[in-house]
Parts: C-alpha cells; sequence; structure tokens
C-alpha cells in the first residue's frame, strides 16, 4: 500500500522494450540502481514500469543494448498535475483541503470529563486550560504528563488522572480521592472542658470525675469533668471522660443596615446576540447591545456535531438584560423587616443547637445607619472533649505501687 | 515431541552459506530469489537467473519478473522446473 502510494506521488511509466538484447537491458537497469518492475514478456517486446524520472536517464542505455524504448501510459500524481494544470483552482483547492486536514486534525477539538463527582465540571476544566489544554489547544506542544501532575498538584480531590487523547477527541479520565470516614473516638483518654462562659444547670457525667454540680459557673475553657481517676490504691487512670452538661448562657449579635442603598433591578429590555466559536476564535453573528450601562449576560452554548463527532464549531446564544440601579431611603418599619429576617436566619443557622429562652432586641439610629442588637439568653449543652497528652514516664511516676509497710 | 520441534525451529543451529544463493518458493507459483547477478535470458516459458556460483533456469508457463534490485528478484508464473548449472 505504501509503496503504491509512493510510485503514485513520485509518478510512473508503462513503457516496453524492443531489441536484440532486452536481456541486457534489464541488467544494466539494475547495475544503474534504476527500479523497473512489473516485467512481462508479450511477443518479442519485454513490458515493464519505472519512475518517471529514471525513463529521461534510459535512452542511452537502451542504445547501448540495441533496443527501442516506447511509452505505454503515464501514472501518478505528476500525470494528474499535468492534465489538470490549465484547472489551477481545482489544484489549489485540493491543495488547500489538504493543508487544511493536516493543521485542523493537530488541534483538540473536543474535551470530555469522565469520573467526576465531588469536584465540579468547570473546575477541572479550568484547571486543564490554566495549564494549557483547551478546546483549540495545539497538540504538538503539549506534554500530557506534565499537565496530569500539575493539574493534580492543585486539586486535592483528584486521586488520579490520565489524558487519553485520539485524532482530535481528548477524554480526561479522573478517579477521586476516597476520604476516610471520621471516626468517633470513644477510647483514648480525654477531659471534658466548658466551650463559653455559662451557668450550669444539669450534670449527668457518664465516665469521668466531675469538678462541677449544678448552679456552679463556668468560664470559657474551664475543666468540669476530668479523664484523670484517682483509684483507691493512689494510683491513677486515664479514662475518656464523657458527659452530658447543659448550662445557661448568653449570646450576642449586632447587625447594620445604611439608611439609603441602592439596588440593582432588571429592566424589561432584553436582547439576544449569537456568534460562532470556531476553535478558539469567535465571530460574531448579530451585533446588537442595551442602551444601559449596567446589564446582565445569560450565555447558552451550543456545539456543533456531525455523525456524534463533535467539531470545534458551536454556537453561542447571549441574552443580554438591561439593568437599572435605583437608591433607595430605608425607613424605619422596613429596617425593622429586613432586621427580624435577618435575627430569624442568625437563630436558624448559628443557633441551631441552643434553644432560646429569651432574646432582646433593640434597634438604634445614628445619621447614616440603622444598628440592631439582639441580646439570647438560651441553654445549651456546653461541653467538649479535650485530649489528655501523657507521656509514659509521667504515668509510670504518678502510678507508684503500694509497698509492704502500706 | 515439543523439544523437538523448538530444536527444529532453532536458528543458531542452522549454517549459512552466504556465496549460495536464497531461494525461497511459495508453492509453484512465485520464488524470491537473493543473491542474483543479472537476468540471462527472459521468455514467458523460461527464465534464466545468474548468480556468484551458478546458473538458475525457471522454466514454466506466463513466468514474469515480478520485482527486480540489484541483489534480488521475484518470479512469478506457473514454474514447472527448476535447473541449476554449475
Amino acid at each position: 500500500m505504501l509503496l503504491k502510494l509512493i510510485r503514485f506521488l513520485r509518478g510512473y511509466v508503462e513503457f516496453y522494450i524492443l531489441g536484440k538484447f532486452p536481456e541486457r537491458f534489464i541488467n544494466l537497469m539494475l547495475k544503474n540502481n534504476i527500479r523497473i518492475w512489473n516485467t512481462k514478456r508479450k511477443g518479442e517486446a519485454i513490458y515493464s514500469c519505472m519512475y518517471m524520472s529514471d525513463y529521461i536517464k534510459i535512452k542511452k542505455h537502451a542504445k547501448k543494448c540495441k533496443c527501442k524504448t516506447r511509452i505505454v501510459q503515464r501514472y501518478g500524481m505528476p500525470k494528474f498535475i499535468r492534465r489538470h494544470s490549465a484547472r489551477l483552482g481545482v489544484i489549489i483547492g485540493i491543495a488547500i483541503f489538504t493543508l487544511a486536514i493536516y493543521i485542523m486534525s493537530s488541534f483538540i477539538w473536543s474535551i470530555d470529563i469522565v469520573g467526576i463527582d465531588r469536584v465540579s465540571y468547570s473546575r477541572v476544566s479550568s484547571l486543564l486550560a490554566d495549564n494549557g489544554f483547551y478546546v483549540g489547544a495545539f497538540k504538538p506542544k503539549m506534554n500530557y504528563s506534565e499537565i496530569t501532575r500539575k493539574v493534580m498538584l492543585s486539586e486535592s480531590e483528584i486521586g488520579w488522572m490520565a489524558i487519553n487523547v485520539s485524532g482530535t477527541y481528548a477524554s480526561v479520565e479522573i478517579k477521586e480521592k476516597a476520604n476516610p470516614p471520621k471516626l468517633n473516638d470513644t477510647t483514648s483518654p480525654c477531659n471534658v472542658k466548658a466551650k463559653c462562659d455559662g451557668e450550669i444547670v444539669s450534670i449527668n457525667t457518664l465516665k469521668g470525675e466531675a469538678y462541677i454540680t449544678a448552679g456552679s459557673g463556668v468560664v470559657k475553657d474551664q475543666l468540669l469533668v476530668s479523664g484523670v481517676i484517682n483509684d483507691q490504691l493512689g494510683g491513677i487512670s486515664l479514662v475518656h471522660a464523657n458527659a452530658e452538661i447543659i448550662a445557661k448562657t448568653t449570646h450576642d449579635c449586632n447587625f447594620t443596615l445604611p439608611k439609603s442603598y441602592t439596588q440593582v433591578n432588571y429592566k424589561d429590555q432584553t436582547k439576544h446576540r449569537k456568534r460562532v466559536n470556531i476553535l478558539n476564535l469567535e465571530f460574531p453573528l448579530t451585533i446588537s447591545g442595551v442602551d444601559s450601562p449596567y446589564y446582565a449576560v445569560n450565555q447558552k452554548e451550543d456545539c456543533i456535531s456531525l455523525f456524534d463527532t463533535p467539531l470545534p464549531v458551536s454556537i453561542v446564544d447571549e441574552s443580554v438584560n438591561a439593568l437599572d440601579k435605583i437608591s433607595f431611603e430605608l425607613d424605619e418599619k422596613t429596617a425593622q423587616k429586613i432586621f427580624t429576617t435577618k435575627v430569624y436566619l442568625y437563630e436558624l443557622f448559628a443557633l441551631n443547637t441552643c434553644k432560646v429562652s429569651d432574646r432582646d432586641f433593640s434597634i438604634k439610629q445614628s445619621a447614616d445607619k440603622y444598628e440592631c442588637e439582639v441580646k439570647y439568653s438560651t441553654t445549651e449543652d456546653i461541653s467538649y472533649t479535650q485530649k489528655i497528652i501523657a507521656d509514659d514516664f509521667t504515668i509510670e511516676r504518678k502510678i507508684e505501687k503500694p509497698t509492704e509497710r502500706e | 515431541m515439543a523439544k523437538e520441534k523448538n530444536k527444529k525451529l532453532k536458528i543458531s543451529d542452522m549454517s549459512f552459506d552466504y556465496s549460495l544463493p536464497e531461494l525461497q518458493f511459495s508453492g509453484n507459483k512465485e520464488v524470491v530469489i537473493e543473491g542474483s547477478r543479472g537476468v540471462l535470458e527472459y521468455s514467458q516459458d523460461k527464465i534464466r537467473i545468474n548468480t556468484n556460483s551458478m546458473v538458475i533456469t525457471f522454466c514454466g508457463r506466463n513466468l514474469n519478473l515480478r520485482c527486480i534490485s540489484s541483489s534480488a528478484l521475484i518470479i512469478d508464473g506457473f514454474i514447472l522446473n527448476v535447473e541449476f548449472t554449475l
């Protein structure tokens, strides 16, 4: 196949040899490194093929052997060009087409990312683009292993990644890291401490030695239940202290709102414009805009595919919405409404572990802003555990065996 | 049995004499000759090839020289007889 292609590109002739010593002529061809093939004897003449460029050289050898050569037919690209030399446009067109196919095949036309669950598609594609791997990227310049390494270093959630390029289509395969589940530590020695100031309402010690009682006041990080227990023999043992400690606590929060502010609203004016995206080049199909300095753009991109093969051509449909900037003056009633919503959201998210028993809500206003101050009285579990860090030496020293005298 | 087969396939056991031409037949339809020095006679029924040490004559029907280079050639057709002349 390759040989046929080379012969076609170089151009060859079918010719016949007629004369006294045609065998000698063949041997002379071989000695002079002139290739001949498909040699056939038909009657007196020997028919054979050789490259067009070699045929010019053989006349003197034919004379030596007292032979005559005649061309039967010409084949190949030079003959085609000569025949169609008058139709220059066709030849140029073929050349441009061949060149276009060659050039276009050296770009990435479409990228498919598979295997992502936690990491977003846009995050991976933007990381790939930052490292030079995007639709329209020049393939020969790319170092896929380097791109893979850099993307994996940038995104810690990716455990394994590979870029497979077949032709102009690239498939990025990703395996995300498997994070170990959080295990509840119920064995290692620890103390129970207070996570905020408060007054103890009830204490239910499951393990450990309690240092407080109901009604006592505690400060933040105070030891409530100790995991170090003195045993009857005078030694100590370390346990995983566990207790449910409900305490009365207070929480404060402040919100502010400016008296005058600007708001951006949608106008009824919407315009559509389209553009075609070829590899990384964008050409507008329609030109339109809105009469407003502020606008929002929604973009929708449709990739064109031919027989399920995505092409590097996409049509981008943009809808441009005009925006209007309106300045408002905030009255007290509206401010109160907004503050009520904010307080509700604060209780819902920030105080979701507390039981709100009372709240003190006060709004103050100054020259340019409204201020809201909320004081909460809550009851909540204020315990948190902190690991006891003790080296072996300390424990051995403290745990002393009773002597015979004792 | 398997050992015997392996022995037969061992190339190191075979000895080559590079002064002699090498002939590779595909039935009686095609023959590849390596070590040829030129074509002495060529007709549809008879081809005589000169080699370093002998002249090989192929007799048959519709014999063609399919491919010729300075040291090798391929003959195809219906080969009926091969003759070696020292």
